[in-house]
C-alpha cells in the first residue's frame, strides 16, 4: 500500500478535526468522512485513505468509510479571459485554451481545494 | 447522521503561520523560506550569503532536514545562529514546527531569519510557516523543465535563484527556458543566475535581500 509522510501529516490534521467535530455535535460512532480533493491539490487519495486508516486503527474513530471526492480544475485563460475545463490534471495550468490557444499562464479558478466536506456519525 | 463540515485540512497550518507572521511582523524581522530539490544549494547560498552579508545584518538560521544536523553546523560554521529542525521522515517543515524552535533565538536582535526546508520541490510549497517570502532554488544540474512541472513553487515563490551556473558549459540548460517558464507563472519572478563556488552573480541576490530587509523594516 501507498505510503507517504506527506499524507499523514494531513491525516494527522483530519483526525484533530474529526474529534473536534465528533465532540461538538456529541456522536460516538464515524461511520463515513467524506474529503473533497482538487485534481491539482498535491495529494495522493489512495495514501490519505491509508493513512487515516492507519492512524485510526484501535482508537474509537477506528473502522470508518473514507470517501474521496475528486474535485476537477476550472481555470480561466490569461489571453481571452475564458473559463474552461483542461483535459490533463497534472499539468492543468499549461493547458491549450480552447478558445483562443494560449497555453501558459491561466489562473487557477478551482481545483486546489483540499477540504473535509462532510461526516455521517452516530 | 450527517454533519456538513467543510474545514480546510491545512487550517491549523495556516492559523499558526498567521500568528507567526504578527510575530515577525512586530518584531520587524525579514523572514525567508528557501525550498529547492536536495542538493540544489540551499546550504550552500547560506554559507555564502551569512558569510558575505555578516557585518551588515544579523542574521539566523532554521534548518530542516529529514535526519542528521549536518546543515546546521555547516551554517553555524559561519558564525551564525542555527537551529535544527529534524522532520524525521517528514517532507516538509509546517508553521508548527518553527514556532516550536523560536525559543532559542532573541528574535528582536534579528534582521533577517532563513528557513531552509527540507530538500523537495512539491510538499513544503503548500504549508506556509509565517515567511515574508518564498526562494526558489534550482540548480542548473537539474533540467531547466522544472519551472513547468513544479509550477506551484515558481507560482508563488518572490525569486528564484538559478544555482550552479559555473556548470553550464557542461550541462544541457537553457536560463531563457527556464526563466520564461518561471516568469509566464510569475511575472514579477526576480531571477538570479549564481555560483556558489565561485561566487559570481551573488551581488543582486544580496541587493534584493538588502531592499527586502529595508522594506521590512519601515512596514
Ligand atoms: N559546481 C557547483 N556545485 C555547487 C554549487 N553550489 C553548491 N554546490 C554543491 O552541491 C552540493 C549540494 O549543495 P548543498 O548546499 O548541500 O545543497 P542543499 O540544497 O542544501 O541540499 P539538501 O539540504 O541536502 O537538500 C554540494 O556538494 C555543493 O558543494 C555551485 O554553485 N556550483
Ligand atoms: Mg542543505
Ligand atoms: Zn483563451
Amino acid at each position: 500500500m501507498l505510503f507517504s509522510m506527506h499524507e499523514m501529516s494531513l491525516a494527522s490534521n483530519l483526525l484533530e478535526m474529526l474529534r473536534q467535530e465528533m465532540e461538538k455535535h456529541g456522536a460516538t460512532r464515524l461511520i463515513e468522512v467524506r474529503v473533497c480533493y482538487g485534481l491539482l491539490a498535491n495529494v495522493v487519495p489512495e495514501s490519505l485513505e491509508f493513512a487515516v486508516m492507519a492512524l485510526t486503527e484501535g482508537t474509537p474513530l477506528a473502522g470508518a468509510k473514507v470517501t474521496m471526492q475528486p474535485i476537477p480544475p476550472l481555470l480561466r485563460c490569461i489571453g481571452c479571459g475564458c473559463e474552461f475545463e483542461p483535459g490533463e490534471a497534472r499539468l492543468a495550468v499549461f493547458s491549450p485554451c480552447p478558445q483562443c490557444g494560449e497555453d501558459f499562464g491561466h489562473s487557477v479558478l478551482r481545483g486546489k481545494e483540499l477540504y473535509l466536506d462532510s461526516i455521517e456519525v452516530m | 447522521m450527517e454533519i456538513a463540515v467543510t474545514r480546510n485540512l491545512l487550517e491549523s497550518n495556516e492559523s499558526v503561520a498567521a500568528e507567526l507572521k504578527e510575530l515577525f511582523a512586530h518584531k520587524g524581522l525579514l523572514v525567508l523560506n528557501l525550498i529547492s530539490s536536495p542538493g540544489a544549494g540551499k546550504t550552500s547560498l547560506l554559507e555564502r550569503t551569512l558569510t558575505d552579508l555578516r557585518g551588515e545584518f544579523r542574521m539566523a538560521v532554521i534548518e530542516g532536514d529529514l535526519q542528521t544536523d549536518n546543515d546546521a553546523r555547516r551554517v553555524a560554521a559561519t558564525g551564525a545562529q542555527a537551529v535544527q529542525i529534524n522532520t524525521n521522515g517528514g517532507c516538509h517543515l509546517d508553521s508548527r514546527m518553527v514556532r516550536d524552535h523560536l525559543a532559542p533565538f532573541d528574535l528582536a536582535n534579528l534582521d533577517i531569519l532563513f528557513i531552509e526546508n527540507v530538500g523537495n520541490l512539491v510538499c513544503p510549497v503548500e504549508f506556509d510557516c509565517g515567511e515574508d517570502h518564498k526562494v526558489a532554488l534550482l540548480s542548473v544540474a537539474e533540467g531547466d523543465d522544472k519551472p513547468e512541472k513544479y509550477p506551484l513553487l515558481f507560482n508563488l515563490a518572490k525569486v528564484m535563484v538559478l544555482n550552479k551556473v559555473d556548470l553550464l558549459p557542461y550541462v544541457d540548460f537553457d536560463v531563457q527556458r527556464a526563466t520564461r517558464f518561471a516568469r509566464q507563472l510569475n511575472a514579477a519572478l526576480g531571477v538570479f543566475p549564481v555560483s556558489c563556488r565561485s561566487g559570481e552573480g551573488l551581488d543582486p541576490w544580496y541587493a534584493w535581500l538588502r531592499a527586502e530587509r529595508a522594506a521590512k523594516k519601515q512596514a
